[in-house]
Parts: structure tokens; C-alpha cells; sequence
């Protein structure tokens, strides 16, 4: 009798801690008898079906305390998995609709039968609720399916270059490189990716194919060894950005327009006051070769010349005929030189707008140094004198001219408005602006200096950001320095600079390669 | 009254003319015999955990309608009342039952 005390003791131990065991997992689990009615749950399976075991739960038929609804259909009792799995039968989807009152959760159910002891079939179920998992999946989904969904080209590419993904835009991408989806990439870009994972720093880079034109920013991810791609389709960013390049420049020919018309206005008006002069002493010497003409016919006819002779001599006197003698010459040479100023001027226009240029051409960057210095001449004489110092062993490199005239102009007429800041209107003091050349081994350097205020430390890392401007509303859009600094660097391959020192002046540098620069050595 | 091993340790008169049983039979006999078959798993679990955690499970001390089972395996329903105390260092447990009419 001790032995089966102890040995019941025992049992009931280890069948307690079972019971506190599988109480304790979050599942609901659930034995049934053959028929299906429960002959055990744990305390989670009361929680989920709001049920207390004794009462509601044992003896049940499971089928009926856990109704079910699949894709928004009720489970009937053929379907209950319940049933099913007494039946030896599989189920398609484990998951399900429960609904707790109002609260409707996912259960995933699975359950599996054997026999007991006494040859008794019995089935274990185990009732989970997935509804948090389920709904992280669904947003996961969501999630991954992001990249696939956007309209721009998205990739990852791995430190060897290997495509690890590609959404469907990324294509053209692909095929610009010249490389295969289930390939790697080589040459160029490769080298951009190692160098952005290797640095950890992104970078951007434009790419061009067929017509469109892409920015593509690479991307590196801590702790992973591939790299994002992002790209943006920015064709219609470039067309803008020509646009605005030609519309800077019509503004900017505009703008000197008015210059120039008064450049050409001085040199016309005296060469019309010169002709006024001349029509008026041909007048004169006319009269008076009238005169002579009768003399010398009374002298043939051997007349009496009388008081022509005198009148003759009066009227030299009269008309001043020394003075027109002396001063027709000097005119006629003033006429000449205003002639000649004129035909200079419209030459450089004509030099300096025309269209904009497709290719380089190999250019004497002295030569069209003083096209735009002649065109912008109106924009600095009165503030400024303008001295040149250009090297005389300059090659001659190739340059987009019109875009290169441009970016001379800007600085030009910058230079000249910071001297203004300082001289005001020059009437009291003039500054000085000087523009030399030199060689210095592969590139040319230009360089443009004056005499203004100088930049402000503040201004200083902003002044090639488009739009920035240190001038008033209404007086330049800050579009000048950015353009230039994209004809330079980006058009040239070459380097724009200045040095600056408060209250002296400001000089800008300019070097520009003097071999064609090919876009596969570039370095930016 | 039941002992700390499931085993009936004491019945009343009433409890055997309503069960079946005569009492000095039923002494030593363990619970399943009142308990219907499909509860008899839940309760052996709950009780083997009654007395490993001295927490009972909603069951204690007040009315519950239960199945119960004659001897000749005739399933009533019942008003059950469960009581346990410890005295010196062991459970005692009785239950009052008061069979309803269906």
C-alpha cells in the first residue's frame, strides 16, 4: 500500500507539472475524443474561446466552441478541422478566421490524431494566434514590394558588382552598362560602387542613354557588402537646365544690348556731326572754287578781273578756308576711326552670340578674351579700367566658345559691379580690373581680377550654389556663377577658383585643360 | 472526501443511494468512477496540479453544475460544491453533491 501512495504521489507530480507546463504556453491546445468532444484544453484555449473549461469547454464538441470563417465563408462542420483531422483528412489553408465577440483574430491551426493505450483515437490540437504575425507579413509584403512599385530605376549591386536586384526600370540602366541582370557590372562603375562602398560615403553620378538622361545616386548600407542604386529620370531637368542657359544668355545679350547701342551711338554721332561738317565746307570751298573758275576765265579771255581778286580773298576769309584745310583731314580720319570702332563692335557681337556650340573647337582663348571684353565694355568703363596681360605661347585649346564667352562675361560684369560697390558711380575714382593669361604645363589659366569689396567669409562656400545672390531683389537671379561653374568643370573639365581678401578685391581662376579631356579619363 | 491520491476516502448514505453505490464499496476507489469519460483526463491534469500548486482552478468553493456518473455509468447532471483544506501538511477534499432534475 506505501509503495502505491508513493508511486501515486509521484504520478500526480509529474501530471501537475504537465498541466502547469501546458498552461503555460501561449497556444491553445486541445485534446479530443474520437467523436470530437474535448476531453482536455489548457488555460490559453479558455482565454481564446472565453469559455471556462468545467463548464463551457469539456465534453464539447470542438467543432462548436471554436467556430470558424475561411476567406470570409463560415466552416461548416464537414470542413471544421476538428473534423478533418478525426477523419484522417488534410486541410488546404491552416489558417482561420475566430472571432471573439466582436474581435475577429487569426488562428492557425494544426492538429494530429493517434491512439491511446486502450486503442481509443484521440486528436491533439494546437490553436495559435497569428493575428499579429499575419498582419506584420502582410506589411512585410507591402514592404518588399516597394521597390518593385516605383516608377524609377532602383538596384543593389554587391562590392563585386554583381546585380543582387533590379526593379523593371532599372533596364535601360542595365543595358547602358552594357551588362546582363544575372551579370556583373564592370569598368567604370564598378570602380564608382567600390568606391562609394569603400568610403562609405554616397555619391551621385548622371548617366545618359537613348534620349533619356539619368541621375543615379549610389548609396552604401552599414554592415551589409552591397550598395543601393536610386535613380531619377532627369531629362526633362537638362532640357530645363538648357533652356535656362539660353535664356541667361539672351537676358545677358539683352542686357548689353543697351551697352552697346550706346557704344555704337557716340562714334556715329560724331561721324554724322564729321559728314554735317563736310557738307557744309564742301559747300563753302564750292563758292569759292565758283570764283576761282570766273577767274580764271577772265584771265583766258585776257578780261579785266577787276574786284574778283579781292571778293576771292574775302571770301576765303569769310569761310575760314585755312581752317577747313587744317581740320577736313583731321575729321576725315575722326570719320574713319568711328567707322572702324563701329565695325569692331558689331564683329564681337556677332563673334560672341552665336548659337550654342555642339562641339569644341580649337579656340585662342586670348582672341575671344577680348571679344567679351570689348562687347562688355559699356559694363565696366565707367567704374573701371580694364588691363590684360596675356601670355603670348598659348595654344590654342579646345573650347565651346559661346558658352566660354559667357562664363567671361558673368565674371566681367561681376567684377565690375563689385567695384561699383566700392567707387559708386566712378566719378570720384575709378578700380581696376585685369584679365591675363598664362600657361602652366597641360592647362591654361585665366584668371580675372578686381579691385572691388571682395566676398564675405559668409558667402564664400555658397557663391557657385544656384540661385544664391549677395544682390538686391531685381538685380541678377545668382544664375551666373552656377552656370559657369557647370561650363567649366562639368563642359571643359577644367577648374574654377577664387582667392578673396576683404576690402581689396576678389580674382577668379579659370584653368582649362589644353588637351580634349575624353569622358572615360574624367575626374571630377 | 477524497485523499490527497484521488482516492475516496469517505461517503455518505445520500451519495450512495444517489450514486449507486454502496459506500464501503466505493472506499478506495479513485474518482473516475463518479466522473464521466470525457472529463475524467481534465480532472486528473487539474488535480495533479491542484496539488502541485495549492491553486485550484475556479473549482473551490462555489456551486458548479458538473456531469456526474452512477455506477452503472448513467451520466445526471449536479450542483457540486468543492472544498479543500490542509490539515497538517495534507489535503482534505469534499465535495457536496446535489443532483437536479433534467
Amino acid at each position: 500500500m506505501l509503495n502505491l501512495s508513493v508511486l501515486v504521489q509521484k504520478l500526480r507530480s509529474t501530471l501537475g507539472k504537465m498541466e502547469i507546463a501546458l498552461g503555460a504556453i501561449a497556444e491553445g491546445i486541445v485534446w479530443t475524443n474520437a467523436k470530437g468532444e474535448v476531453e482536455w484544453s489548457n488555460a490559453s484555449f479558455e482565454r481564446m474561446v472565453n469559455l471556462e473549461r468545467l463548464t463551457g469547454i469539456l465534453g464539447q464538441p470542438l467543432h462548436e466552441i471554436l467556430p470558424l470563417k475561411q476567406e470570409g465563408q463560415e466552416v461548416s462542420k464537414e470542413n471544421h478541422p476538428a473534423v478533418l483531422v478525426l477523419e484522417d483528412k488534410e486541410y488546404r489553408l491552416p489558417f482561420f478566421d475566430f472571432y471573439q465577440e466582436d474581435k475577429r483574430i487569426i488562428v492557425e491551426i494544426s492538429g494530429k490524431t493517434f491512439n491511446s493505450s486502450q486503442d481509443e483515437k484521440t486528436a491533439v490540437f494546437v490553436i495559435r494566434d497569428v493575428t499579429k504575425r499575419q498582419e506584420a507579413e502582410r506589411r512585410m509584403e507591402g514592404i518588399a514590394r516597394f521597390p518593385s512599385e516605383s516608377p524609377s530605376p532602383i538596384l543593389r549591386v554587391n562590392k563585386e558588382g554583381k546585380i543582387l536586384y533590379l526593379n523593371t526600370p532599372a533596364y535601360p540602366i542595365l543595358e547602358s552598362w552594357g551588362c546582363k541582370p544575372d551579370a556583373s557590372v564592370e569598368g567604370e562603375w564598378l570602380e564608382e560602387i567600390r568606391e562609394v562602398y569603400a568610403s562609405g560615403e554616397m555619391k551621385e553620378k548622371e548617366l545618359k542613354h537613348n534620349d533619356k538622361h539619368y541621375s543615379l545616386l549610389i548609396v552604401p548600407i552599414k554592415g551589409v557588402d552591397y550598395v543601393n542604386i536610386y535613380g531619377y529620370d532627369i531629362t526633362k531637368l537638362k532640357v530645363l537646365e538648357l533652356q535656362l542657359l539660353n535664356a541667361q544668355k539672351l537676358e545677358s545679350i539683352g542686357q548689353l544690348a543697351a551697352g552697346i547701342a550706346h557704344e555704337i551711338n557716340t562714334p556715329i554721332q560724331y561721324v554724322g556731326d564729321n559728314i554735317q561738317f563736310f557738307e557744309d565746307a564742301f559747300n563753302d570751298i564750292e563758292s569759292i572754287l565758283k570764283e576761282h573758275k570766273e577767274l580764271i576765265g577772265r584771265i583766258k579771255e585776257k578780261q579785266d578781273p577787276g574786284e574778283l581778286v579781292e571778293s576771292i580773298e574775302k571770301l576765303e576769309k569769310d569761310v575760314d578756308l585755312e581752317f577747313l584745310i587744317e581740320e577736313l583731314p583731321k575729321a576725315l580720319e575722326q570719320s574713319k576711326e568711328g567707322v572702324r570702332r563701329t565695325s569692331k563692335i558689331v564683329k564681337s557681337m556677332k563673334d560672341f552670340s552665336h548659337p550654342g556650340s555642339e562641339n569644341q573647337v580649337l579656340s585662342d582663348v586670348n582672341k575671344a578674351l577680348e571679344v567679351t571684353i570689348s562687347v562688355s565694355r559699356n559694363e565696366w568703363k565707367y567704374v573701371a579700367t580694364l588691363e590684360t596681360d596675356f601670355a603670348e605661347d598659348l595654344p590654342l585649346i579646345p573650347l565651346f566658345p559661346d558658352e566660354f564667352n559667357q562664363t567671361i562675361l558673368n565674371l566681367i560684369v561681376n567684377a565690375s559691379h563689385a567695384i561699383g560697390d566700392k567707387v559708386g558711380d566712378g566719378s570720384t575714382g575709378q578700380g581696376v580690373i585685369k584679365v591675363s593669361t598664362a600657361l602652366k604645363s597641360d592647362f591654361v589659366e585665366v584668371r580675372v581680377q578686381d579691385s572691388g569689396m571682395g566676398i564675405p567669409e559668409s558667402a564664400q562656400a555658397k557663391i557657385f550654389d544656384p540661385f544664391f545672390t549677395t544682390k538686391e531683389v531685381g538685380k541678377g537671379t545668382g544664375q551666373g556663377l552656377a552656370i559657369s561653374h557647370s561650363v567649366i568643370v562639368e563642359q571643359h573639365h577644367g577648374r574654377i577658383s577664387f582667392e578673396t581678401k576683404a576690402g581689396e578685391g576678389t580674382t577668379f581662376i579659370i584653368e582649362l585643360p589644353v588637351e580634349e579631356v575624353k569622358a572615360a579619363k574624367k575626374e571630377s | 472526501m477524497v485523499s490527497e491520491d484521488g482516492v475516496i476516502s469517505y461517503a455518505n448514505e445520500a451519495f450512495g443511494s444517489v450514486f449507486e453505490w454502496n459506500c464501503d464499496e466505493v472506499i478506495g476507489e479513485t474518482l473516475d468512477v463518479v466522473i464521466p469519460e470525457e472529463f475524467r483526463t481534465a480532472h486528473n491534469a487539474g488535480f495533479s496540479r491542484f496539488l502541485a500548486t495549492g491553486k485550484p482552478h475556479n473549482v473551490l468553493n462555489k456551486a458548479l453544475v458538473l456531469k456526474a456518473r452512477k455506477r452503472s455509468g448513467e451520466v445526471f447532471n449536479a450542483e457540486h460544491f468543492i472544498l479543500a483544506e490542509k490539515k497538517s501538511d495534507k489535503w482534505i477534499i469534499a465535495a457536496v453533491m446535489r443532483p437536479l432534475d433534467n
